[in-house]
């Protein structure tokens, strides 16, 4: 029986997708991830099942870590199948996308079971694969391309994956099962391999680049399901193929401290320069599996660690996948049914914890992650503090950008899609309950903290220093860190100087002259509707006081 | 001479007679060469299934005539040649039926099913053959059978491909002709036995050896496509889709691959070529051959073009094994010899579809065909991700064994840049279409339909055996590990040869 569960996970959505045409195939896609869930309730932790004759010899099985892996991504994908339910019509189109939907969810939930090399690398590249076609859906050219350039990096990581495998392979001669690959340290250029080939599925600084044009087009379940569950593959390959507590991997530990580290900072920087809901959350995630990397590569740095620090590092990717995932479905409301109260209040409670507030789920993981880190790591609680502050930034820029971008609303969702919201809301509200013991769930409290003084400063200051936009210099929506980075600056420029001359005419004292400039600020005000000034929240004017207000949390801590 | 001995006789002839009557049926006759057809094909699958269960439990079939004196025509099964008839035989039936859909109400069938029948009987003959001698003979008479079925159509471009591809191939036929005298003047009769009888030669005969390992190869390379013998497989592309089907997936192409594995296995012996330093020239030339050929495919709109070009590189993954030296390797290569065969079928198959259905030719009239002919274009898409060896696709294991046999034998370090840059070219010049067939918008008319959707969207004969052959290289793949798995079989046979 459990080993038939164990086969059921990889079969059951692979032959729905078979009937993804037929004419109530609309809720198919919610019962393809059951036994996943059904398996991870179920399925005593130690069962296998070994199928000599399948492929090259296929083995399943069901560990802690798998576990975990199979409750978050299998209820993430049933959120999102119901989500999807809901808002598809029953055109050649929707059963295109349910059929890439299906074989996603089946490489995604099965290499979670895999338990050897060459069955995981099949689900990886079939997840991979069936994702290009959850991108490129929408008929646009902006999807196609960013679907190619997803294609590209996707096929430039499954190829490197395979010369890593192949190459374990031969370094045991012949043989792929996990248990044997992680009784050596992998050899040669493997590790690199897979550090780089993972590294592009977790979106690496520098090898992120597919991810946030991908986020920003792709249908709201596929993108729930591709930020919250498939980029957790990643992590799993590090997890499965390297050998955990190998004192031969240090020095690779050190360079994934160094990546994850600059992921962090890379992503909160670049976050907070974007102007569109999507694209934040994009680089949030990149900033996020910082996080991820920078606890890999302290279970890497510290072996006999590596215990601890990898069941924080799963709690940490469990809780960042159901809010995330959250987050994505709650921006699709906003996008199809406008901003209602309550999915604002949803998605207020969402971004308190992603951003690791107190008394969330993110607090939670936060503090496990920080209680496993061993002596000489303190350094890094510094970074940890440092992301839960940029988050709250983020995350305070997110919910503006959301009430900005509030539509008309333009195609309401059925009641399904909002009850799967919900659902997900409710056990993101209270699993760490569940779970936490006392005192896990109050980390974080200065850093949020400052982060919403921050951004209720910067709110305020933005109010009062608008940016005279004209046609010409209007930025674009969408665009690499440089350019944004540019724009940035002469925001910045443009905001600076209009802070010094009102200091100046300040410093005068002259009664008539600030009653003066504060008509004409009030004149400026009334004109914002011209669509000549805009009122917003530069990136610029973010880093600026950020950089200040950072100084400040170092001291802190 | 008892069953025994004329089982690899019948083997050959349960095509060949068949064949023969064809030639005289009357063109109206179409329901008793069809008859005769599929009769001819389904008996063979039969023989052959007794084939393979004896040569698994090492039973010796053979059937031997002298001609003259150390001159014997000798019909022999092993389990390299078992593996190339299964194949030959099973895509002979599945090409018969897509034919006769494909060729309904065309003029000349009797003809064409004739040469047709012929050119599977010297295939299954040079299969079968147990000495380089009886090999020749069924390779020269390959050549001519197949001339025919170029030219089928008759029209001036079509006359000029098998003009092009007869001058090759038997300019090719020559240098082996000319080795293989050469070689007999050397060595007496040449019999292929697994492990090579080369080896015994007195080390003064090696220089010699190696210039009629030259000419045996440059033979061989014209029909494996080696580049630069490749020329005249792209011209040879106008031939209808079935011949194409067959041509590039079974019978010349392959006859060329399973020639060079012969004789590097079978009459040099894998060590002794590699201790003649013969390998690593056959490798660079397959290597060179697999990059030329997917940079070629990358170039053509013409969607039979490309799959032609995309045969030339996908093929000498078969020579790029036998280069490689080791069981494992081995085994890669071998089995490249039924996977490249099941999925390239299958290619041209669905090929042949979209122009017979749509008049679909090139790959920029292709956008939105998945909606229009969804199956046929699974069948595309399943045998396209396995050339670029996406698993669970034959094409993957083929990819896997060869990068582990490389690794094992300490070539890595060229062979898997080359396993890689052909995967990342596959994609490029395959991935697009598929994009073309799902995601885009078709246009406002296909260039010619000349068959409606109606229940199915194309005839059934047309329909059936791309779906039956993408099957097939599916189950291979998935099934790699399973007993009488093409893999198992290509095991077998590295085991045999290595002695293991």
């Amino acid at each position: 029986m459990n080993s038939f569960l164990l086969l059921l996970v990889w079969l059951l959505p692979l032959a729905l997708a078979l009937l993804a045409g037929q004419r109530y195939a609309s809720w198919i896609t919610v019962i393809a991830p059951l036994p996943a869930l059904l398996a991870a309730a179920a399925v005593p932790v130690g069962s296998s099942v070994s199928l000599p004759w399948l492929l090259l010899g296929v083995e399943l099985g069901l560990d802690d870590t798998g576990r975990v892996f199979l409750l978050f991504s299998g209820l993430l994908w049933l959120v999102a199948s119901l989500y999807a339910a809901g808002s598809l019509t029953s055109d050649h189109m929707a059963t295109r996308f349910r059929i890439f939907f299906l074989l996603a969810m089946a490489g995604n939930l099965g290499l979670i079971v895999a338990q050897d090399a060459v069955s995981f690398y099949l689900g990886f590249t079939l997840m991979g694969l069936a994702a290009y076609g959850l991108i490129a859906h929408p008929a646009s050219q902006h999807a196609r391309r960013a679907a190619r350039r997803y294609l590209v990096w996707t096929i430039a990581g499954e190829m490197l994956l395979f010369v890593a495998v192949v190459m374990l392979a031969a370094q045991h001669s012949g043989v792929v099962s996990f248990s044997v690959l992680q009784s050596s340290p992998p050899g040669g250029f493997v590790m690199p391999l897979l550090l780089i080939g993972f590294g592009i599925k977790l979106a690496l600084p520098g090898l992120h680049l597919w991810l946030p044009q991908a986020y920003a087009v792709t249908p709201t379940a596929a993108v729930a399901v591709l930020s919250g569950a498939m980029i957790k593959a990643g992590l799993l390959g590090w997890l499965r193929f390297l050998p955990p507590g190998d004192a031969a991997l240090v020095n690779w530990g050190q360079a994934l401290l160094v990546a994850g580290i600059t992921g962090i900072c890379f992503g909160a920087i670049a976050g907070l320069l974007q102007r569109t809901p999507r694209l934040l959350l994009g680089y949030s995630s990149i900033s996020k599996m910082g996080v991820l990397t920078t606890g890999m590569g302290a279970a890497l740095a510290w072996p006999e660690m590596a215990p601890v620090i990898i069941v924080a590092v799963v709690i940490y990717a469990a809780h960042h996948a159901l809010v995330k995932g959250a987050l994505f479905l709650g921006l699709g409301l906003v996008e199809r049914d406008g901003l209602r109260p309550w999915v604002q209040a949803g998605l207020v409670f969402l971004a308190l914890s992603l951003a690791g507030s107190p008394l969330t789920s993110g607090a939670f993981a936060k503090s496990v992650l920080t209680a496993s880190l061993p002596q000489g790591a303190e350094y890094l609680l510094f970074f940890l503090a440092t992301s839960a502050f940029a988050t709250t930034l983020l995350m305070a820029r997110f919910l503006f950008l959301v009430w900005k971008q509030r539509g008309s609303k333009m195609s309401p969702l059925p009641a399904e899609s909002r009850i799967a919201w919900l659902m997900l809301l409710a056990i993101i509200a209270v699993f760490p309950f569940a779970i936490a013991e006392a005192g896990q769930l109050m980390a974080n409290v200065i850093p949020v903290f400052l982060g919403i003084l921050l951004s209720a400063l910067v709110l305020l200051a933005a109010g009062r220093f608008p940016v005279r936009v004209t046609s010409r210099s209007r930025r674009p929506a969408t665009g690499g860190l440089v350019l944004q980075c540019g724009l940035a600056i002469r925001d910045l420029h443009c905001r600076g100087t209009l802070v010094i001359e009102t200091v100046r005419s300040a410093s005068r004292n002259c009664y008539a002259r600030v009653r003066r400039s504060v008509e004409q600020l009030l004149l400026q005000l009334c004109r914002s509707s011209d669509a000549d000034i805009r009122w917003q929240l530069a990136g610029g004017l973010w880093l600026f006081i950020g950089g200040l207000l950072l100084t400040g949390l170092i001291f802190s801590i | 001479m008892n069953w025994d001995a004329w089982l690899p006789v019948l083997v050959v002839a349960s095509s060949l007679l068949p064949g023969l009557v064809i030639f005289f049926l009357r063109e109206g006759s179409h329901r008793l060469r069809t008859a005769l057809n599929l009769a001819g094909a389904i008996l063979k699958l039969l023989l052959v299934g007794i084939l393979i269960w004896g040569v698994f439990h090492e039973h010796v079939y053979e059937s031997r005539w002298t001609l003259a004196p150390g001159l014997d025509l000798v019909l022999h099964a092993d389990t390299l040649s078992v593996l190339f008839v299964t194949l030959s035989t099973v895509l002979w039936l599945v090409t018969t039926i897509y034919a006769i859909g494909y060729l309904e109400n065309a003029p000349h069938r009797s003809r064409f099913f004739g040469f047709f029948s012929l050119c599977v009987s010297a295939t299954v003959g040079l299969a079968l053959a147990g000495n380089l001698f009886t090999f020749v003979i069924f390779f020269e008479l390959l050549t001519l059978v197949t001339y025919p079925l170029v030219a089928h159509r008759g029209t001036p471009e079509a006359v000029r491909g098998a003009r092009i591809y007869l001058t090759y191939t038997l300019g090719g036929g020559m240098l082996l002709l000319i080795g293989t005298v050469w070689l007999h003047v050397l060595a007496g009769p040449t019999a292929f036995v697994e492990g090579g009888t080369l080896g015994s030669l007195p080390a003064e005969y090696h220089p010699q050896l190696k210039m009629i390992f030259l000419l045996l190869i440059m033979g061989l390379g014209v029909k494996a496509a080696l580049v630069p013998l490749h020329g005249w497989l792209p011209h040879a592309m106008v031939a209808p889709a079935p011949v194409s089907a067959l041509l590039h997936a079974v019978a010349v192409v392959k006859a060329g691959a399973f020639g060079i594995v012969r004789v590097v296995y079978d009459v040099y012996g894998v060590n002794f070529a590699d201790q003649l330093g013969l390998l690593t020239g056959l490798g660079i030339a397959a290597a060179v051959t697999i990059v030329y050929g997917s940079v070629m495919a990358l170039l053509q709109d013409n969607l039979k073009k490309r799959l032609a070009y995309s045969t030339v590189s996908q093929v000498s993954y078969i020579a790029l094994g036998t280069a490689i030296l080791g069981p494992i390797g081995t085994i890669g290569g071998i089995v490249h010899l039924v996977h490249q065969g099941i999925m390239k079928i299958t290619l041209f198959f669905a090929a042949g579809n979209y122009a017979e259905t749509l008049g679909i030719h090139k790959v920029s009239e292709m956008n939105g065909v998945g909606r229009r002919m969804p199956a046929t274009t699974l069948a595309f898409s399943v045998a396209a991700l396995g050339m670029i060896g996406v698993p669970p696709v034959a094409g993957f294991v083929s990819k896997w064994y060869l990068g582990l046999g490389a690794l094992e034998a300490g070539m890595a370090a060229w062979v898997m840049p080359v396993l890689i840059a052909s995967s990342v070219l596959n994609a490029a010049y395959f991935l697009p279409v598929l994009y073309r067939a799902w995601f885009r918008e078709p246009g406002p008319a296909w260039p010619a339909e000349h068959i409606p959707a109606a229940r199915f969207e194309t005839s059934a004969t047309l329909l059936w055996p791309p779906v039956v052959t993408a099957m097939l290289a599916l189950a291979a793949g998935l099934f790699a590990a399973a007993p009488y798995s093409p893999l198992e079989w290509a095991t077998l046979i590295a085991h045999r040869e290595y002695g293991l």
